[in-house]
């Protein structure tokens, strides 16, 4: 919205006779100090922001973690989060740093009297000042600590099989991101500057910063270049950092080992082509449920994304399920490709329902089309949540930095918010892949088992001994693809 | 229950860490404290508009912005027989905001401060005539069918509960009546609860939600014009100013039994006036120490901004074996802060203190908030801003003079016992 309004006024000041420049070199910062060589960088302005925020976006995650020292990337983006708030100093802003499996995310907040100084500093904070051994020796031994303390847990148990049931056999992505106890102790200072000078690197950095428009640089947009470049440039889409305009392709996402692939569990335009359902059973409370879909590589984000609110909306609306304890519905880059990831906490006795609800919502949803009035409403609804979620400065530079890895340039969300129609989400989920199912919980028998068919074609009222119920561990079993 | 502007969380970071080995880090060298342009700009008010029939309008221009947030404060002091009333008509109008807003996914919010009432609403710019609608709605006459009633009666009695059975609400209350004695809570008090009836109800709202006294601040890109348009006869029917009645509440005499396995104690001490930028530095630093004293014990620091004045309070919690630490810990802490305050210790506390403004400003709906809850004790639009300039030039002499002020008075004292 805001980038169509700034096209609108540019557009209307040309043909006053004003050009561009003349209105965008008012406050013109000096962007010169800011540090470059990144692969791509997006901007977007906030007209009362009162904070810069700056997301960097590394593509290595814990996938990247060598054998044997699962954890490193962890451990790095800690110390170094730890590093940059040192350096940034106290009242100057605030440092975040998340690591998954694929990605490493930087956060900065900063106030506008140090910007853009803080982006410099912080960029050599990262790329290049020694990794600190004291910093780094306390988070080893916090980390070992809490490990050690979460060893055995259920949630840990879960969180490793959720994780294998989304990748290759043996894929490194599966990987605990947070490493174990055994290969945290043995990190060094020496595998993490490797880790660092072999991942982190400028050229594969996506970056996004958001702020007060007085201090955007204004260079791109400052020159009084024909109508169509300003329009161009005026649209925050990535900006190369190089002097000359780069392929908008992206380069390859950066050093993913190879991974172990099996022929058969692939198939073009989707993660993986069988369904899989796994049933552990663990003494615990409650059962946990992932239900995972790949998503056609046709699909777009922004109707992947609205698919992932319908869903949720449908499995969680107000008031709840007293049944359920919890419910999540996301995105989650997986090996070759994306899935719609549901994961869902649930009282036991109504995991079989809440299975059977979690697949029929996707069923429904695929079925056809949604009525245009209805649909109007839920695009409303969803344009809406979105922009209050990227009406935080850090949330909107996040979202940009994803899209400049997966496509190479920021998408307008408004717009293609705007642009989307039933028929786009209902084929998005047309095309959802076959589930993979993982259930994790107390064994109540059949009679809480799920009875209805599901979209891959077979009956989930297996007997007893193929739906993988043991008292001692897990058992998968592998399901055919419904070619649908 | 006394609002809380600042509740300073102990996890705040300790001492200042070194400087990074190679690396200069950030200072205010080149940027002078109280120099902060764009700061200040962004919390500053683009146009401020008083139509005769209200409500007064302060707006921060959006330009191009996907986002509309907007704030309404109406000005409330109940009278002995009406406390607790505010709190009733807050929650009210919260659940029928709620249920409009959730149509188009929109957020909604609504607060009792100790100046009035403040109803918020936030989502999309395309949206902004039915956001006003839903802000229409929260101001318009209250539901006092008995179902909606009984629901806010029976929250607000759970709110009182809480004071008087939690040990941390006993605490408050204790130390709130001894250093504030003429500030009453705002949720009232069983005595009081009985008599607000929809009658008293409608009757508060009559007083009090009429459009020439609100003010709204909006963050939005629409023209004034639109604002007005959309804002005209909110509220209810204007009418003469009237006083609150100043008939006296029947006296409280409900006996609780608060249930508590830990000691807690708390000192609290009158600071100044309310919004202080003085006292809000020293709370960060006072946080600080504490913190740093702490151990096997629950700490904490709270500065309540109540009408013409600011309270700061200490607050502790610990297991019989280290009740006696924790207090000695409590109440040492501003002794030990004076003897090693130095400037560059001030001087980062009150760009912490800044940092936090501007945090928490940084959306549409945050921006709207801090500007909105600066103007209420004197409706100055620039207040946020003004606030923020003048706790950059707090220094090391004024937290000084205000803790030695501090050591100088003997502090309120309360304790809740197991």
């Amino acid at each position: 919205m805001r980038r169509a309004y700034g096209v609108t006024l540019l557009v209307a000041l040309l043909f006053m006779g004003m050009t561009p420049f003349q209105v965008m070199s008012q406050e013109a910062p000096d962007t010169a100090a800011m540090p470059g060589g990144y692969r791509a960088t997006a901007w977007s302005t906030h007209p009362h922001g009162t904070v810069v925020a700056m997301v960097l976006r590394i593509p290595a995650g814990s996938a990247n973690d060598e054998k044997g020292s699962e954890g490193t990337a962890a451990l790095l983006a800690q110390t170094l989060r730890d590093q940059a708030r040192r350096a940034l100093g106290p009242g100057h802003g605030a440092v975040t740093a998340t690591v998954n499996r694929g990605t490493t995310l930087f956060t900065f907040l900063v106030l506008p009297e140090v910007w853009p100084r803080a982006a410099t500093l912080l960029d050599s904070v990262l790329y290049d000042a020694p990794i600190d051994d004291s910093i780094l020796d306390r988070h080893r031994r916090g980390q070992m600590a809490r490990l050690a303390f979460e060893s055995d847990s259920p949630g840990t148990e879960f969180e490793a099989e959720a994780a294998r049931l989304l990748a290759p056999s043996g894929s490194p992505w599966a990987r605990p991101v947070r490493g174990t106890p055994e290969s945290v102790s043995a990190l060094s200072p020496a595998i993490l500057a490797r880790f660092r000078r072999s991942l982190y690197r400028r050229a594969e950095t996506a970056r996004a910063v958001v702020g007060p428009r007085s201090l955007l640089p204004t260079s791109t947009v400052a020159l009084p270049l024909p109508v169509d470049s300003v329009l161009a440039d005026t649209i925050p889409v990535a900006v190369a950092d190089s002097q000359a305009v780069r392929d908008t392709v992206p380069a390859p996402v950066a050093a993913l080992p190879p991974e172990p692939r099996v022929a058969s569990d692939t198939a073009p335009g989707l993660a993986w082509s069988s369904g899989t359902r796994v049933d552990q059973v663990q003494d615990v409370t409650s059962t946990w449920i992932r239900v995972a879909y790949p998503i056609a590589r046709s699909t777009s984000r922004t109707a992947a994304e609205m698919l992932v609110t319908l869903v949720h909306d449908e499995l969680d609306p107000t008031p709840p399920d007293p049944d359920r304890y919890g419910v999540q519905v996301r995105l989650l880059d997986v090996p070759g490709g994306t899935a719609l990831v549901v994961d869902a906490t649930v009282f036991p006795e109504a995991a079989g329902r809440w299975e059977d609800k979690i697949t029929g919502t996707i069923s429904r949803l695929a079925s056809g089309p949604m009525q245009p009035d209805l649909f109007g409403w839920r695009r409303r609804r969803f344009r809406t949540e979105r922009l209050l979620e990227e009406a935080s400065p850090e949330l909107e530079a996040e979202r940009m930095t994803g899209d400049l890895i997966g496509t190479g340039r920021a998408r307008d969300l408004a717009v293609e918010i705007w642009s989307l129609d039933a028929g786009t989400v209902y084929q998005a989920a047309k095309e959802l892949g076959p589930p993979r199912i993982l259930r994790f919980g107390p064994d109540l028998g059949e009679a809480h088992a799920p009875v209805s068919p599901d979209r891959s074609g077979f009956s989930r009222a297996v007997p007893r001994s193929l739906r993988g119920y043991t008292l001692t561990g897990r058992t998968e079993v592998a399901r055919p693809s419904s070619g649908f | 229950m006394i609002p809380l502007l600042a509740t300073l969380l102990l996890a705040l970071p300790g001492a200042v860490p070194p400087p990074l080995s190679g690396q200069a880090p950030l200072d205010d060298a080149h940027a002078p404290s109280n120099s902060i342009p764009e700061a200040r700009a962004s919390l500053t008010p683009d146009t401020v508009l008083a139509p005769p029939s209200g409500p007064r309008i302060v707006m921060l221009g959006a330009e191009g912005e996907g986002v509309a947030a907007m704030r309404i404060f109406i000005p409330l002091t109940e009278g002995p027989v009406e406390e607790g009333a505010g709190e009733v008509l807050r929650d009210l109008a919260l659940a029928r905001m709620q249920g409009l807003a959730n149509l188009v996914g929109a957020r909604v919010s609504a607060s009792r401060t100790p100046w009035g009432l403040a109803y918020e609403v936030e989502g999309a710019a395309a949206d902004f005539e039915y956001l006003a609608y839903v802000l229409r709605t929260a101001v318009g006459e209250p539901d006092t069918a008995a179902a909606a009633l009984d629901a806010a009666l029976h929250h607000l009695e759970e709110a009182q509960a809480r004071a008087r059975e939690t040990p941390d609400g006993r605490l408050a209350a204790e130390l709130r009546a001894a250093v504030a004695p003429g500030v009453s809570p705002l949720e009232g008090s069983a005595a009081t609860l009985r008599g607000l009836d929809a009658a008293r109800i409608r009757q508060v709202w009559r007083r009090s939600h009429q459009a020439s006294a609100m003010t709204l601040v909006v963050s939005s890109p629409m023209v004034p014009e639109v604002v007005l348009a959309a804002t005209r006869g909110m509220g209810a029917p204007e009418a003469a100013a009237a006083a609150p009645p100043d008939a006296p509440a029947l006296p409280d005499r409900t006996r609780a039994q608060v249930q508590t396995l830990r000691s807690w104690y708390g000192e609290a001490y009158g600071t100044g006036p309310d919004r202080d930028p003085v006292a809000a530095v020293t709370a960060l630093l006072l946080a600080d120490a504490l913190n740093a004293r702490s151990a096997d014990y629950e700490v904490g620091v709270e500065l309540w901004d109540l009408p013409s004045r600011s309270v700061l309070v200490l607050t502790g919690a610990a297991y019989p074996r280290n009740a006696e630490r924790m207090r000695r810990a409590v109440s040492g802490t501003m002794e030990a802060l004076r003897t090693r305050l130095d400037e560059v210790t001030v001087r980062d506390a009150a760009a912490r203190a800044r940092a936090d403004i501007l945090l928490d400003a940084r959306t549409p709906g945050g921006l709207v908030e801090v500007v909105g809850r600066a103007m209420e004790p004197a409706g100055a639009p620039d207040a946020a801003a003004r606030h923020l300039e003048e706790l950059s030039r707090v220094g090391l002499g004024e937290v000084a003079a205000l803790i030695d002020r501090m050591r100088a008075q003997a502090p309120v004292r309360a304790e809740v016992r197991p």
